[in-house]
């Protein structure tokens, strides 16, 4: 499912004092299988361009594509609607959309209200139209797979910890198996072995073949695993790149304010002192190694 | 979603945003008075209202406050107005006005009661236009401060006048925040697959609960977040202190409050002495042909 924006401009409390243009004039192509790191300061944008995606916010102008149904504002899609058959049309459903597409937001934990942890996991199937069998196996894979143990199936999401409320929350998403998993800041508040745990499991998402756009901090989560990387500043995007290229870039270090991650620095002075190893394949502290051991094969 | 406006600020430099809200607490508690008050005949109350309501219209024109956000949040309202209705139609009214058969099925329906229901409506709109107004204009740490200072007198009887200031004055800065937790909420029950505009009743009363829940939730814990904090740094409800805003009297607040209550005069005389102005002017009009 690629998604597309073509000059995207988003603008929050339109004629009020309060108008705040959020993006704008977004151009971006997002192809099938890729791990899209969203970065940028606070504010710049990000939570609002991700909104789109599964016609949360619909644009000010411009459209987003996703697998050919597009996001329209209601005067722009009415004009769209007209230029197509009925068969067409009948596939312009953002219900559609939103069943493709999963949205976990920022501190996603609050979004949980059933009586028991089991039932809110399946709340999000039931609603696309599962019938509750399917909906409890799904939900049950689900929180087998975020690492929340069967004991709990049966509590009350409310007296869980502030991290397994997490799980749950995100478990809640991917048990309607979509195709492209949003993610906006997983893994905020989370202990670093619990981030760790989270990101491997969309880990094993993405090379299950979901696309996943994921908003973060972390430079060690972008480089790890993110295949593209796009850098937003005040609603424009400033660069779209390959992570490794991201760390070359100092002016867009300095801009961003971040240090690049430990084994990218080693791997960049190794190279500066004469060590032939290719920077693209550094992604942690173990690729690291490898790449120092493949060059000393090389060497000796 | 975020089309939510009752009790929000709306920043503009209008003369009523200038003005001292004490005076602007006071003139809408006189404009609420006036609403109720009845007079002589029923065309008389109409056209009373139609004043009233352009008296309204042009305060909102000067406030920068749209009519359109006025009926945005009356949606909310028609339901409440349908039952009062019904209610007025089935309970007996006031012969006096008289009645009709409703279609010669022997049901009789009172005019009193279809005017009552009107009434109600009319009092309704204008009452949220005035609060609409105070809210709008106001920023809420103002309209404590000046909720604090008319209810100084109430002290001398012990009453926690300044409790009650902070505890309106948490209440109204918390309502943008509620509402931006309810749209949050919303769309992230939305990409849950939750349809809060289409749906059967039962598949409504589903979206509500997946919403309430987790409103009230985090309204409690942010309650308990905020008392905390409000304890940490030393918060002493009977502790002597100045203010940082001091409100300012002038002479535009003694011209506004002088109209407002002219009008309360006038439209009080008009009641109490039952004089009927539309009958008047109508049997003026007449004398004319
Ligand atoms: N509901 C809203 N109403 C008005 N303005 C908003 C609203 N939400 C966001 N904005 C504004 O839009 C801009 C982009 O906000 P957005 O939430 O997309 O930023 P972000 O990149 O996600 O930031 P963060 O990293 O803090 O989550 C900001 O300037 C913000 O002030
Ligand atoms: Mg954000």
């Amino acid at each position: 499912m690629p998604i597309k924006f073509s000059h995207l401009n988003y603008v929050y409390s339109k004629d009020t004092p309060l108008e705040t243009a959020a993006l704008h004039d977004i151009n971006l192509d997002i192809i099938d299988g890729s791990f899209v790191c969203l970065v940028g300061h606070t504010g710049s944008g990000k939570s609002t361009l991700i909104q789109h995606i599964n016609a949360l916010l619909t644009p000010t102008s411009g459209s987003v594509d996703v697998n050919g149904i597009k996001v329209m504002n209601k005067k722009d899609k009415k004009g769209f609607l007209k230029s197509l058959s009925k068969e067409e049309r009948k596939h312009q459903n953002i219900k559609e959309i939103r069943k493709n597409v999963g949205l976990v937001f920022q501190f996603p934990e609050y979004q949980l209200f059933e009586e028991t942890v089991l039932k809110d996991v399946s709340f999000g199937p039931k609603n696309f139209g599962f019938s509750d069998e399917e909906a409890i196996k799904k939900a049950k894979e689900s929180l087998k797979l975020v690492g929340i143990d069967e004991s709990l199936y049966d509590k009350s999401p409310f007296e869980l910890s502030g991290g397994q409320r997490r799980r749950v929350a995100i478990a809640g998403i991917i048990s309607l198996n979509p195709d492209i998993l949003i993610l906006d800041e997983p893994t905020a508040g989370l202990d670093p072995q619990g981030s760790n745990e989270m990101m491997e499991l969309f880990n094993i998402l993405y090379k299950n073949g979901t696309t996943i756009i994921m908003v973060t901090h972390d430079m060690d989560i972008v480089i790890k695993y993110a295949t593209d990387v796009i850098v937003l500043k005040k609603g424009d995007i400033i660069l779209e790149c390959k992570p490794h290229s991201l760390f070359l870039n100092d002016e867009i270090l300095k801009e961003l304010c971040v240090e690049e991650p430990k084994p990218i620095s080693f791997a960049k002075d190794l190279i500066k002192n004469g060590m032939k190893i290719s920077l693209e394949n550094v992604k942690d502290t173990d690729t690291l190694i490898e790449e120092i051991c493949k060059a000393r094969v090389k060497y000796e | 979603m975020n089309n939510i406006t009752l009790g929000k600020y709306i920043p503009y430099n209008s003369v009523i945003h200038r003005m001292d809200p004490r005076n602007k607490i006071i003139s809408m508690i006189i404009f609420m008075v006036l609403i109720f008050l009845k007079f002589s005949s029923v065309p008389m109350n109409f056209f009373i209202y139609g004043c009233l309501f352009v008296v309204l219209f042009i305060v909102m024109k000067i406030a920068h406050i749209r009519f359109r956000m006025l009926f945005s949040q009356l949606k909310a309202l028609w339901i409440m107005i349908f039952i009062l209705l019904i209610v007025n139609l089935i309970v007996p009214g006031d012969e006096s006005y008289g009645y009709f058969e409703f279609f010669n099925t022997g049901w009789k329906i009172y005019y009193s009661a279809i005017y009552n229901t009107l009434y109600i409506i009319v009092r309704l709109i204008i009452m949220l236009g005035i609060s609409l107004v105070l809210t709008a204009t106001t920023k809420p740490l103002e309209i404590t401060n000046a909720l604090e200072w008319l209810m100084k007198p109430l002290k001398v009887i012990r009453f926690p006048v300044h409790e009650i200031a902070m505890t309106i004055s948490l209440a109204l800065r918390f309502i943008p925040t509620l509402l931006e937790e309810t749209d949050r909420i919303m769309k992230a029950q939305a990409s849950r697959g939750v349809d809060f505009e289409h749906g059967s009743f039962k598949e409504k009363v589903r979206a509500i609960i997946s919403l309430i829940v987790p409103l009230f939730i985090s309204a409690f814990q942010r309650s308990g977040e905020l008392a905390d904090a409000m304890e940490a740094r030393g918060y002493d409800p009977s502790a002597v202190r100045t203010k940082y805003r001091v409100n300012k009297w002038h002479t535009r607040d003694t011209i506004c409050i002088s109209i407002v209550l002219i009008l309360l005069g006038g439209l009080i005389t008009l009641s109490v002495m039952k004089i009927d102005v539309v009958a008047m002017i109508v049997s003026v009009v007449e004398s004319w042909f």
